[in-house]
């Protein structure tokens, strides 16, 4: 199941991921469980993820190569380079890096976690990706260890399994990546699970989230790739060992494309790119590769990039800053406390020139519990990392760290409303807090009211059912039944194809079929008048057979609640249950047509 | 943008369960009980099927503190839900006390405070306008469940959340009715 997860992820990942791991996740009601169960599949399945890794490594080689060429201007050598070198070196890094991993405490994993809860806002706000994307992308600021383990070993990992992290399990299969895989579980329970199942996005929409965050990230690609460019300039011209940070950083840039291309979540590691390079003049490759990095001199390292990634980011950023560096710098301790109490947001920023870069780290420490817990349940001896927090003043504002902090704070709420604000209709066309917050209001409320006028249909149409039951029962019930066979349930989730109108036609007798035909004579009237209505809907349902990609979810999935029916209920009511889905389909049918 | 199947299905099993249990309890009762009762049923289920959130932790709290509805929040929560959501009720129940303690000094203050201000009659617009958002904001506040006890920030968060909770109530419960309207039709 895994291994298909992955291999459909990676042969056209925006697509396939939703189709083929959203039901993994929906699938699981309490996030707790689901962790564990990641965490132990990351032990018990170690050969796999190698294997496909560097096969798909070598694939992708092809996509990254164009999509490099288009997008990033950098010179023509490190392009030329990308192929032929970056495979070969590709390997050796990842043999390496798979040894450091082992013996290391990645720092990847936590990147990945904070870019995962920053990705949940974006998740939520989807109209503002591109907002999203440029905190990540402003290099320098992150946790910069994280960088050297990246390129070292974790290069063609963050390449490939990136794409394919949803479905979690190639990621977590590496025996190395055990306690990384923990990590990343939990971010993507949250933002998996979280969205699908809880906060509720529907399936269907998130092939198009993806692919326009590949959009967004290929256009904030441009920027990106400017840093990129002077990074490997300055390696160029500032350093003796020319060609190997050349040709690892051409590999890089190839593997941001992918990663860009299929989705935002390796953003960090672009930024990154730059600190690789910058990372290559203090210390010799071998050294560092070889050696494993110690603690400390994860720590040098980060201090030497945070010595030149400063200047680089500032052409990109507003060019009447010239202070800003020195004040984020100081001001960034303080701005990533006051930003822990705000759990899982993320803030496009751009907009008043204030850059956070770090904070996805530390919305990511601060923001679940339980991800806290795993990761140093993952963990214990390493220290917790410092996250600091990449703010830029415009110029005349104030740089003290309260009035930073507060304008962040600020412009997360005002992000927030904005989504509310779409969310809501008809309240985009409002200007002014106080209007848009009375439509909000209004809107809850009217909504409120609709439920509350349903319960009182439902109330009124009740005992009507009561009454006329019993005359429904004897006939209709068992009129489907007869004059159908009785099939089982479509068990492979894999054939959407499957024709809407047999399926629910199979549905409600085989349902009977298998659960036991004794509980009809209890009577239970809602459900035998559903299934009245089931029956009779039937034949309405015969012409409607394109509409099944949405529906046939319902039958697909009824197997698997079946299975999960396990919340105390006795049979009848989860029998009973389940038919229900029957008239939701038809009902819903009958509101779009 | 919509809520996901599941949480729907989710919803509507517990949803079912639910009036399953107040049509056995209440086989002769006036329609406002049976409504009260579906709504009651309907915003559980809601709650437990949207697990985690504020709002839905409040749902819970404020339909739990009525005897009679005790058993019927257990029966649509289950037992381990029900123990989840106890726990964590627990927990901002003394934060519900710190709060309520916190407001009546603030209310008091504020009294002394609205009889120094009145003399100066004249007010700037930039204070009424910042007067009337408070107050909406307070409005609202109050119109999702639980959000007297969060911040700014998390509480847009839940109003968000509790938007699209509430549209795939209707939805579901839309469909159910038009489901149950069209078999009596027939």
């Amino acid at each position: 199941m895994e291994k298909e997860n992955f291999s459909m992820n990676d042969n056209s990942p925006s697509l396939s991921y939703a189709a083929s791991s959203t039901p993994n996740w929906q699938s699981s009601s309490g996030m707790d469980v689901q962790l564990g169960e990641l965490n132990c599949a990351s032990e018990q399945l170690p050969p796999c993820f190698l294997n496909l890794n560097w096969e798909n490594s070598m694939d992708q080689n092809v996509p990254f190569e164009s999509a490099l060429s288009s997008i990033v201007s950098s010179p023509a050598a490190s392009n030329a380079a990308v192929p032929t070198e970056s495979v070969v070196i590709r390997e050796l890094i990842g043999r390496l890096g798979s040894i450091c991993n082992s013996g290391e405490i990645s720092p990847t994993s936590q990147t990945l976690g904070g870019s995962g809860a920053s990705y949940i806002g974006g998740n939520n706000n989807s109209t503002n990706t591109s907002c999203y994307s440029t905190p990540l992308n402003s290099p320098p600021k992150l946790n910069l260890s994280i960088m050297d383990h990246q390129v070292r070993g974790n290069l063609p990992i963050s390449g490939n399994s990136m794409p394919s992290h949803p479905s979690l399990a190639p990621f977590s299969a590496d025996p190395g990546f055990a306690e990384r895989a923990a990590k990343f579980s939990c971010f993507s329970n949250r933002n998996f699970g979280g969205l699908l199942g809880q906060f509720g996005l529907p399936e269907a929409e998130l092939p198009n989230r993806y692919a326009r965050r590949a959009e967004t990230g290929k256009l904030s690609r441009v920027s990106s790739s400017q840093s990129l460019k002077a990074g490997s300039q300055m390696s160029v011209f500032d350093n003796k060992d020319v060609a190997l940070p050349d040709g690892f950083e051409a590999e890089m840039q190839s593997s941001s494309a992918l990663e860009r291309k299929f989705n935002r979540l390796s953003r960090p590691s672009t930024p990154d790119n730059v600190e690789f390079c910058n990372a290559h003049e203090e210390s010799s490759i071998s050294g560092q590769n070889i050696g494993g990095e110690s603690a400390s001199k994860g720590l040098n390292e980060t201090n030497g990039r945070k010595r030149k990634a400063a200047p680089k980011n500032k052409p990109k950023d507003l060019p009447s800053s010239p202070p800003s560096a020195k004040d984020a710098k100081a001001v960034e301790d303080v701005d990533s406390n006051a930003k822990r109490c705000k759990p899982a947001e993320a803030s496009g920023n751009e907009n008043d020139g204030v850059k956070l870069s770090g904070e996805e780290n530390s919305s990511a420490n601060a923001g679940a519990g339980a991800q806290r817990q795993s990761k140093e349940n993952s963990k214990p001896p390493e220290p917790p990392k410092q996250d600091y927090i990449h703010v830029r003043a415009r110029r005349g504002q104030a740089t003290d760290s309260h009035s930073l902090a507060e304008r962040v704070r600020r412009e997360k709420i005002s992000e927030r409303m904005k989504f509310l604000q779409d969310l809501v209709p008809g309240c985009n066309k409002v200007t002014g807090k106080a209007v848009m917050l009375d439509e909000i209001i209004n809107y809850v409320q009217s909504l409120q009211r609709q439920v509350e006028f349903l319960s009182m249909k439902l109330a009124t149409v009740n005992p009507r059912l009561d009454f006329n039951m019993e005359t429904l029962l004897s006939k209709d019930i068992i009129q489907p039944r007869g004059s159908l066979p009785p099939t089982m349930y479509p068990l492979d989730p894999s054939a959407p194809t499957f024709s809407y109108v047999q399926q629910p036609q199979l549905g409600p007798p085989t349902g009977m079929a298998s659960n036991g035909f004794d509980t009809q004579s209890s009577v239970n009237p809602l459900d035998a008048t559903l299934r009245r209505a089931l029956s009779m809907q039937l034949p309405a349902m015969d012409g409607y057979a394109d509409a099944s990609s949405q529906l046939t979810n319902y039958w697909e999935d009824d197997l698997q609640s079946v299975v999960q029916m396990g919340f105390g209920q006795n049979h009848e009511t989860a029998f009973q249950s389940q038919n229900c889905h029957g008239p939701l389909p038809t009902g819903h049918m009958k509101i779009e047509l | 943008m919509q809520a996901s199947n599941s949480f729907k299905r989710t919803f509507l099993k517990k949803f079912l369960v639910g009036i399953q249990q107040t049509n056995l309890a209440s086989k002769n009762t006036s329609l406002f009980e049976r409504r009260n009762a579906i709504k009651l049923s309907s915003d559980i289920a809601l709650a437990s099927a949207r697990d985690g959130a504020n709002w839905s932790r409040a749902i819970v709290a404020n339909a739990s503190k009525q005897e009679k509805n005790k058993n019927l929040v257990k029966n649509i929560l289950g037992e381990v839900q029900l123990d989840r959501f106890t726990k964590l009720q627990n927990k901002g129940s003394s934060l519900t006390c710190k709060r309520e303690t916190c407001k009546r000094i603030l209310r008091r203050s504020r009294l002394e405070r609205r009889i120094r201000k009145r003399s100066p009659k004249r007010v700037a617009g930039s204070a009424v306008a910042k007067r009337i958002m408070k107050k909406r904001s307070h409005f609202l506040k109050c119109v999702v469940p639980g959000g007297e006890l969060m911040d700014e920030f998390s509480f847009i968060d839940e109003t968000i959340d509790y938007i699209f909770s509430l549209r795939a109530q209707v939805d579901v419960m839309q469909r159910l009715a038009n489901a149950f309207e069209h078999c009596i039709g027939k």
